[in-house]
């Protein structure tokens, strides 16, 4: 195998479960939580104003296209801003990841919008990395996703949802 | 206090009015910035790009406090306390940076903004000056570099597609690299800066401006962190490492020196003292005992990066990438067949990708991917590239090289590039 296809490997493996992922925002959301469930992701992931982001993603993204191996999708909106949506274009390239372990989770992230998994990330985020208690967690996403006013009922949810992948 | 005046080649006279700043500038780990160069191994390509991280965090602190100047100026309020956080997050935005900045954490693994907030937080000078002002200061700070502070437009104006970091290291870069192109008005853009909701927007007077620096920022970015010498010598400097690392991990480092031990056996865990004390200039020593290593392989390397006998770049075509692995074994071969064991190939060639590449030029994702640059005009708040086609234009290229490096001689000094190019090429055709 290519060493330098092999950087991607996971992220094609990621893509050929999924079938399809709308959304780049989405997608680097179900990247962070499955590195985070210990899946091999190699991309490094800060904290940015929409939850964990990883420049290195959204650049590896550009050259599967780039290089043909995946496929996007443009969709324009009238807001401006268009959404894409990524599936692969050529099935095998020689590369084989490994994320059989974690399919089931796959298909649960794929199934959720990205403002939930946005949520669900930046929870995972202070939980995991800033090791903070789960009051000072609901205190800061009250701080942090201000603009986004999540309710009660889906702060909840996303911590329960954690809990279910983490056994998954 | 008795204002501490500092003679900035890019903004001429630096007032410093306050005390814990000049403190801050005093502490030990401030100063250790001296030690480690901006663009870490851009010199080889410009000879001039030899300044370093601790005038970058001056500018940028300068250019916080000018931002923060003209918010007020439109009425924004601004308590004494969430400028004293700014100030101080911008000044010590950078103090985590190993050695060689983004090489270093590729080897031993670790992170600078991490390595920020460690000292900001750790049992450091800094700390303490941080905590004689305020108990609270160090967590503010280091809330903001983080990007968890309360007040959000303060992270915009440190971190942000339009920052003032970036507008300083722009123009700094320009100037010691010496070329033009990373020029732009930073001024006008200061001047035009206004509060929207949480962030930070930019009226329409001063797009002008703000289309110049996304302009310089495209170039520099080609012409200089981009630059296939200077990432050819990154890689070379990464192989060293990787090889002095794997040698000590083997216990076959000799020439060691006592100050690098704990990268080599601790990495990202390493205690934060021992972590201050790495700077530049430890790497270029530890190079200069390497090249009359008793390791072949780490002496020769070391060699070639103090003679500056660099790896050949040859730039892959996109349509070809998907050849690359036969290529690859191709390459292997060949140097083996000139000489080099087997298992050390890997230090004498290799691929560079653009994600490998730190720095990046402005880009509009979807929304809520990555906050774009607002501009405001009467009374409508939009992205930039709605009134800008030359932005929409230049956000929409995505254009990338991939660039192979491979050594040009073999042990013995034989020249043997173009035989090494000759079976690329053949391999770009498919055969």
């Amino acid at each position: 195998m290519s060493s330098f296809l092999k950087n991607y490997a996971n992220l094609i493996e990621l893509l050929r479960i999924s079938g399809k992922i709308e959304g780049r925002k989405k997608l680097q959301k179900m990247v962070y939580i499955l590195k985070n469930l210990g899946a091999d992701f190699k991309e490094d992931f800060y904290f940015h104003y929409y939850g964990p982001y990883s420049d290195v993603l959204t650049i590896e993204l550009e050259e599967l296209k780039s290089i043909n191996v995946i496929k996007e999708d443009v969709k324009e909106h009238d807001n401006y801003f268009p959404t894409y949506t990524y599936e692969l274009n050529i099935d095998d390239i020689g590369v084989k990841g490994d994320l059989e372990n974690y399919k089931e989770v796959i298909y649960r992230l794929n199934s959720e919008n990205s403002r939930f998994l946005e949520l669900v990330a930046t929870i995972m985020y202070f939980k995991e990395e800033k090791k903070y208690e789960k009051e000072d967690i609901i205190r800061k996403i009250k701080i942090v996703k201000s603009d986004k006013n999540y309710t009660d009922e889906e702060i909840k949810r996303a911590f329960d949802f954690l809990e279910t992948i983490a056994k998954d | 206090m008795k204002p501490k005046y500092f003679r900035d080649p890019v903004h001429n006279f630096i007032v410093i009015t306050k005390d814990y700043i000049l403190k801050l500038i005093d502490t030990e780990e401030f100063q250790r910035l001296r030690q480690i160069k901006q663009l870490g191994t851009s010199e080889i390509t410009y000879y001039g790009a030899n300044h370093n991280r601790f005038s970058h965090s001056i500018g940028t602190m300068y250019l916080m406090e000018k931002a923060l100047s003209q918010l007020k100026s439109i009425g924004v309020s601004i308590d004494e306390e969430t400028e004293m956080t700014a100030l101080t997050a911008a000044l010590l935005h950078d103090i985590g940076h190993g050695p060689f900045s983004h090489i270093f954490e590729k080897v031993i693994g670790s992170d600078h903004e991490k390595w920020t907030i460690n000292i900001i937080l750790g049992d450091t000078e800094i700390n303490q000056v941080l905590q004689n002002k305020d108990r609270d200061l160090p967590q503010k700070v280091a809330s903001v570099i983080s990007k968890e502070y309360e007040h959000k437009y303060i992270v915009y104006l440190l971190s942000s597609q339009l920052d003032v970091d970036r507008m300083d290291y722009l123009l700094r870069d320009s100037y010691y690299v010496g070329v033009k192109y990373g020029l732009f008005d930073p001024d006008m853009i200061l001047k035009s800066m206004q509060i929207h909701g949480e962030s930070i927007a930019i009226d329409y007077k001063g797009l002008y401006a703000v289309e110049q620096y996304i302009h310089a920022r495209y170039y520099m970015y080609w012409q200089v962190y981009y630059h296939k010498t200077t990432r050819g010598y990154e890689l070379l400097l990464e192989n060293i490492l990787k090889r002095a690392k794997y040698l000590y991990e083997q216990n076959r480092l000799d020439k060691g020196i006592d100050i690098l031990i704990p990268v080599f056996r601790k990495g990202n865990e390493m205690d934060i003292k021992d972590y201050i004390k790495l700077n530049d200039s430890i790497i270029l020593y530890a190079i200069s005992l390497w090249r009359d290593s008793e390791d072949k392989v780490l002496r020769d390397l070391c060699n070639r990066y103090l003679r500056r006998d660099l790896y050949k770049a040859y730039e892959l075509k996109e349509d070809n990438i998907h050849h690359i692995g036969k290529i690859e074994n191709k390459i292997k071969e060949k140097l083996i067949q000139y000489g080099f064991e087997e298992e050390n190939v890997k230090y004498y060639f290799g691929i560079d990708r653009p994600s490998n590449v730190t720095y990046d030029y402005y880009v509009e994702g979807e929304e809520g991917e990555k906050p774009v640059i607002l501009i405001h005009k009467e009374g409508k708040y939009n992205s930039i590239t709605r009134f800008s086609d030359s932005i929409k234009s230049l956000a929409g290229i995505k254009k990338y090289r991939y660039y192979l490096y491979f050594t040009r001689t073999n042990y013995e000094g034989e020249d043997i590039t173009d035989e090494l190019i000759k079976i690329i090429k053949e391999g770009e055709g498919g055969k």
